[in-house]
């Protein structure tokens, strides 16, 4: 004890001899260089890429706001179009609703969403629709459990927390875990109006952000159930598998998609304030092209037909 | 060679020691410290700064033991009971061995429990009990007259001298045979260097007080026996130089470097 | 040898130096008490608090001397300075001369300048207040209080009552404080009275540094370790309130123990070994000596912790579950109330939108509390009332107050003199029959001890262990993503393959443009609160504020940012709206470090440049920053640390697109915000781990760099 209070002391008193003679001027200058440094490098670094690859500037400006389900599409499209024609698109995701609503008031110049219109918006009559992939929601199980087909209605009961055991649902006696999407989600969107049809949701089910997430959880959880778009039904990127039931008897599958035999399947959308034009018209294009179908597809959507493209497409004035 | 000048016989009663020797990891702190302490007299330890005075004091209630890598060799004993024998508890030592710090510290709690701490410690839990231990002991350290009325403020609130007494009355509570100060007087200001001089003469009859001192004035006033230590090299072991009666070693020290250091020649 | 000769070498100076202290005791006391309350710098331990303590008083004293000197210039010369024909040059040579005009308005005008400055912590406390609080008129006046406190939380439905939110944050706090609190005081316990010196020194230098890990981090450890783990335990989901305990109390844990460890430090030296002295076991020193002599300081640092807790955002969303019930079982899931916002901020609208404004002013009101009742602790025991006597001893102590009287009476006589002494007699030999006969407790103190020591050990290494264990999963998982490409590459893909290299650059443009606007701004208010300021209301007050500001939750920060900079400023979604934002938050850290580190400079250094002649500015500007240059630096570092780890509060002022910024009025997603949307998306976990790495170096290196800052300028001012 007395020793540690010794040392303290003496330390001090160095402490306070030094402080007398600053012999630190460089030091405390290449301490105040270091911080402005990170301002400055993060700035000059922007500049060094930003003009490297984008040399014709930033000139050509889009908006692209919305749908986090139309996200990594609208980013892929956004990268290459600055590629290919030097068009710099900003996209952002905070959710569908947001997007339409950016796009009202003339912050975004393209809404991106994966609900159709409400009837509110529908009836201001400023937004112009173009479908731009499909998406099918595949309800997901662990592999082990043994159920593997359900109704609507059963599907209905489960989300809204009427059905709570597997067994009610021919599988083992133990309860149901429910896995939903958080209100942002497109998916969700989707699901409520498609299989929830009014019915709430019960609320005691956990909420996840994410698509991954909600595929994790169930891939590892026996008893859990939850919905993601089918092109996640099947990663690349995970070992752990999860199950697709068929919903009413149909398998969902590209083709119980492009055929609307599955049930649980929607659009994606772009919105924009009247008929899209100029860049934003180029973009809107860019995304119905063949080129983006790898990318639609990565996405775990389905791109258009053919037929269904050349509807969308619009003329370049 | 150390020089006795009538040093205390070896009675089998209170601390001795054969052949001291200490350590702080490898520095050799203390070596061939032998001496007796008088029981219920006042010893005071002096000598310049390093000279290990107040090392060895710390050994005495093993104090020392709370720095990391110390050790000792040859023997010291308190009624013929070696104290760093490996079946001694150092705290129940520190019971028998009170000490008193040059810095008054006493708990930041209040006055009451300060006093009450040591015999709560040995598990005395009855409140009236307490309370005459706490007034016995407050009376004994001359400060019952000024805190009586304040027995629940906090102990820090008292002036240094104050603090310095409370820290006596802390020690008496549990009433200790041997009482160790470490420079007690060297914090506080003059008027209460007196009253604590006082307070020392008061209580040796009834417990054997050793006090390491810079002051020689102090130690000539107060101390029955005195003890002179000295490094004389940097580097090498400190040791016991001088030890006897306090008056003959002031009016006619034996040693050379007794002289020097109490006729203020260095130090 | 060196131990002995510091240990002579100190009881020499003891001289002096105590002496001083006794001097001082009576006017020095309520600054000691108050004590506590300042958190002062771990490194520099319990001198510095000495040194600081003794230097305020100076400081007080300085300060009025100077105040008069002012006062005294300002009546005379001053004003008289107009009527004063200018004198011939020469003639008054040998006169002093007078105060020049311009020097009074320049030294005046700084101190406003820099009075202004500290003011913002004030007015940006006062604007958060009011801004979220405007936000959320609309769901209080439409709604109405009543159904704002409603339990049922289903804003589709309109139904906007958020008490079983804020039941959720409460569980999940409570829990994580159970659990936290203890395993941190041990770790703090275990740390400063027990573990020897090497050893502590290690290992609080990295609980310090894991302080600093950013909660996505915590989130995501807990999302892919602990939720499978519990939900394999209890057979549920592993979403819910029971993971957020284990998450939270992990995260807590560092900052109560630092805190603690500070309290712990701050408590005088002197009396473990006046307690070791009366044959006090190790475990008796300490639950009986040192915890009940650092109180205050510890209540606050769980206050604290408390408030880190509920205000903690990211981690929490990502493994309560969120849904906004009232919980069936700990494993089911639940929501706070910074979940929610974090989660419905980016989709909500109108009432809903409200709503969420609301909660972040019932957050707001949380913290706020928090801090005010820290601050009554702290003052109701610096004017503490003497403590409240038993009935019994009051009697007691009046009849002995009699005896004493009596005994003092001039007119005693030797019979009754004899008779007190025979009395003293026998109570002396009562008492020593009381502590021979008093019982040992039926467990052995040395038991007890032991396995309180076992118990603090295994505290510190429980809580060490658990984050170690952290940082190494991350590492393990990590170090394959990382590669050339992968730090300076772009993302590519839907699912972010290839680089993270515009999150880089997003995070450190964000963080050095927030540095800009903060670092001036904190220092020069650190400024007027050391120098200039007088202790009163006002200083008071912004104390206060800093305090308030530095505990608003990062969520709440970001609605404010949102609110504020995005849409009423329309600086919309950018790294300037972000980096303000980030500024606000920063403030009192770099602020509460420069103020530390500029009272750290002695007095006399100050006393040596007035001695010269200098003005107050010029001692400021030349001596007293100068010296304390190396520590206000470290403390701007540590800053940027944390800056870097911010997510909640640049999660709706940023964007996140990936996007290189360029201006500030480019948005961009940084660092915290990829790894949440890749945790949560859930695909490209990789990536995830390797972003989740490359950010807990980055904020390492910040912070190891600091610690170099500090060590090399201790080293500097020895080395002659």
């Amino acid at each position: 004890m007395h020793c540690r209070s010794d040392a303290v002391d003496t330390a001090n008193r160095h402490t306070e001899r030094g402080m007398k003679a600053f012999a630190q001027k460089g030091f405390c200058f290449c301490t105040a260089l270091f911080c402005c440094l990170l301002a400055a490098s993060a700035t000059l670094f922007t500049t060094a890429s930003l003009s490297g690859c984008a040399p014709r500037g930033a000139a050509r400006q889009i908006t692209v706001a919305g749908s986090t389900t139309v996200l990594p599409i609208a980013e892929i499209a956004s990268e290459e179009i600055q590629e290919e024609e030097g068009i710099h698109a900003l996209v952002s995701g905070l959710g569908s609703s947001a997007g339409i609503e950016a796009v009202m008031n003339g912050t975004a110049d393209i809404a991106t969403s994966s609900r159709d219109l409400t009837a509110d918006e529908e009836a201001s009559g400023l937004l112009q629709k173009t479908v731009i992939a499909h998406d099918g929601i595949a309800v997901i199980v662990n592999p082990d459990n043994p159920v593997s087909q359900l109704s609507l209605d059963q599907l209905r009961g489960i989300f809204a927390g009427q059905i709570t055991k597997w067994s009610e649902l021919g599988g083992p006696d133990e309860t149901i875990l429910v896995v939903n999407r958080d209100e942002a989600s497109g998916t969700r969107e989707a699901f409520k109006t498609i299989v929830m049809q009014g019915t709430p949701f019960d609320k005691r089910a956990a909420i996840l952000p994410g698509t991954g997430q909600v595929r994790d959880v169930v891939s590892r959880t026996k008893n859990a159930i939850g919905y993601i778009s089918l092109g996640f039904v099947d990663s690349e990127f995970s070992k752990e598998k999860v199950k697709a039931l068929d919903i009413d008897g149909v398998t969902p599958s590209e083709e119980s998609i492009q055929d609307k035999t599955y049930p649980i399947a929607r659009d994606l959308f772009f919105f924009t304030r009247g008929a899209p034009t100029g860049d934003a018209a180029a973009f809107v294009n860019f995304v119905l092209s063949d080129e983006m179908d790898a990318t639609i597809r990565e996405a775990g959507y389905l791109p258009l037909f053919p037929f269904e493209k050349e509807a969308e497409e619009v003329g370049l004035l | 060679m150390t020089k006795y000048r009538k040093a205390p016989k070896d009675t089998g009663k209170g601390f001795s020691t054969k052949d001291f020797n200490f350590w702080y990891g490898d520095f050799h702190a203390l070596t061939g410290v032998t001496m007796n302490i008088a029981q219920n007299k006042i010893t005071s330890f002096i000598g310049p700064s390093g000279c290990g005075k107040s090392t060895f004091l710390r050994c005495m209630n093993r104090m020392n033991d709370l720095i990391e890598g110390t050790h000792e060799e040859g023997l010291m004993t308190l009624d013929e009971q070696d104290i760093y024998a490996p079946s001694v508890d150092p705290v129940d030592l520190r019971r028998r061995v009170g000490m008193i710090f040059q810095q008054p510290n006493p708990f930041p709690k209040s006055i009451y429990d300060n006093v009450a701490f040591g015999p709560r410690l040995q598990g005395v839990t009855s409140k009236s009990d307490l309370d005459d231990i706490v007034e016995e002991s407050l009376r004994r350290a001359n400060l019952w007259k000024e805190v009586s009325h304040q027995l629940g403020k906090n102990g820090l609130a008292l002036s240094g001298g104050q603090q310095q007494r409370l820290c006596i009355a802390r020690v008496l509570a549990v009433q200790p045979d041997v009482l160790l100060m470490d420079e007690p007087c060297s914090a506080i200001d003059p008027t209460s260097v007196q009253k604590v001089e006082d307070l020392m003469v008061e209580l040796a009859p009834e417990m054997t007080i050793i006090i390491v001192t810079h002051n020689m004035q102090q130690a000539g006033r107060v101390s029955d026996y005195m003890a002179f230590f000295l490094q004389e090299k940097a580097g090498e072991p400190a040791t016991l130089i001088e030890y006897g009666v306090t008056k003959d070693i002031f009016a006619n020290p034996k040693d050379q470097r007794t002289e020097d250091y109490i006729t203020g020649r260095f130090g | 040898m060196t131990k002995k000769k510091a240990a002579e070498k100190t009881a020499a100076n003891g001289k002096a130096a105590p002496k001083k202290g006794t001097a001082e005791q009576p006017v020095k006391l309520p600054e000691k008490k108050a004590a506590p309350k300042q958190p002062a710098k771990k490194a520099a331990g319990q001198p510095a608090k000495k040194a600081a303590k003794k230097t305020t008083l100076a400081d007080t004293v300085a300060e009025k001397i100077e105040a008069a000197a002012a006062l005294n210039q300002n009546i005379t010369p001053a004003t008289r300075l107009s009527e004063i024909e200018p004198m011939p040059a020469g003639v008054h040579t040998k006169n002093l001369q007078t105060l020049s005009k311009k020097t009074v308005i320049k030294e005046r005008a700084l101190e406003w300048g820099f009075l202004a400055c500290a003011l913002v912590a004030i007015v940006a406390v006062l604007a958060i207040f009011i801004f979220t609080f405007v936000r959320a008129l609309p769901v209080l006046t439409d709604l109405g209080i009543a159904r704002f406190f409603e339990l049922d939380w289903t804003p589709t439905e309109g139904h906007f009552g958020i008490t079983s939110l804020l039941i959720g944050s409460l569980i999940v706090t409570a829990g994580a404080l159970v659990l936290g609190v203890p395993l941190a005081l041990g770790c703090a316990v275990y740390l400063t009275e027990i573990a020897k010196p090497k050893v502590s020194k290690v290992v609080s230098t990295a609980v310090d540094l894991l302080a600093g890990v950013p909660s996505v981090i915590f989130g995501f450890f807990g999302i892919v370790m602990l939720r499978p783990l519990i939900a394999q335990l209890t057979g549920g989901l592993g979403f819910g309130a029971l993971t957020a305990w284990l998450v939270l109390a992990i995260m807590i844990v560092p900052t109560i123990t630092t805190l603690t460890m500070d309290a712990l430090r701050s408590s005088p030296l002197g009396i473990r070994e006046a307690s070791y002295a009366m044959g006090a076991t190790k475990w008796q020193t300490i639950y009986k000596v040192v915890l009940p002599a650092s109180k205050v300081g510890i209540v606050n640092a769980i206050v604290l912790g408390m408030g880190r807790a509920i205000g903690e955002t990211m981690a929490v969303l990502m493994v309560v579950g969120n849904a906004p019930v009232i919980p069936d079982s700990i494993a089911s899931p639940i929501s706070t109330l910074t979940s929610q916002i974090a989660l419905d901020m980016g989709y909500s609208s109108g009432l809903h939108r409200s709503a969420l404004f609301g909660m972040g002013v019932v957050l707001f009101i949380i913290s706020a509390t928090l801090v005010g009742s820290v601050r009554l602790i702290s003052r109701a025991k610096e004017t503490r009332a003497e403590k409240k006597l038993s009935k019994e001893k009051e009697e007691k102590l009046a009849s002995a107050n009699e005896v004493q009287l009596a005994t003092i009476a001039p007119v005693e006589t030797g019979a009754k003199l004899e008779a007190a002494e025979e009395a003293q007699e026998s109570t002396r030999a009562r008492i020593k029959k009381v502590l021979s006969e008093a019982k040992a407790p039926l467990i052995s103190k040395d038991v007890t001890n032991e396995t309180m020591l076992v118990v603090f050990r295994a505290a510190a290494l429980l809580a060490t262990g658990v984050l170690l264990l952290i940082i190494l999963f991350v590492t393990v998982n990590g170090l394959p993503a990382l590669s050339f490409d992968f730090i300076f590459g772009w993302p590519q893909g839907v699912n972010a393959e290839g680089g993270i290299w515009p999150t880089i650059v997003s995070s450190l443009y964000v963080t050095g443009l927030a540095m800009l606007i903060c670092a001036p701004l904190a220092i020069l208010a650190a400024v007027y609160l050391t120098e200039y300021a007088k202790q009163g209301r006002l200083v008071n007050y912004l104390r206060f504020a800093t305090d308030t500001l530095a505990s608003v939750p990062s969520i709440v920060m970001g609605l404010f940012g949102f609110a504020l900079f995005v849409e009423v400023f329309s600086f919309g979604l950018s790294m300037l709206s972000a980096a303000l934002a980030l500024a606000l938050m920063m403030l009192p850290i770099v602020m509460r470090t420069t103020e530390e580190a500029i009272r750290a400079v002695p007095r006399y250094v100050r006393w040596g440049s007035y001695g010269l002649g200098a003005t107050k500015w010029q001692t400021v500007s030349k001596v007293v920053l100068p010296s304390a240059f190396p520590r206000i630096a470290t403390g701007i570092v540590l800053a940027i640390g944390r800056a870097v780890g911010e997510t909640a509060v640049v999660l709706y002022t940023m964007g996140q697109a990936i996007n290189l910024p360029l201006t500030p009025m480019d948005s961009g997603r940084p660092m915290t915000i990829h790894l949440y949307l890749l945790a949560n998306e859930g695909v490209n976990m990789q990536a995830a781990y390797g972003t989740a790495l490359l950010l807990m170096i980055m904020i390492l290196a910040f912070n190891l760099f600091a610690r170099w800052i500090s060590a090399r300028s201790t080293k500097r001012m020895t080395s002659d």
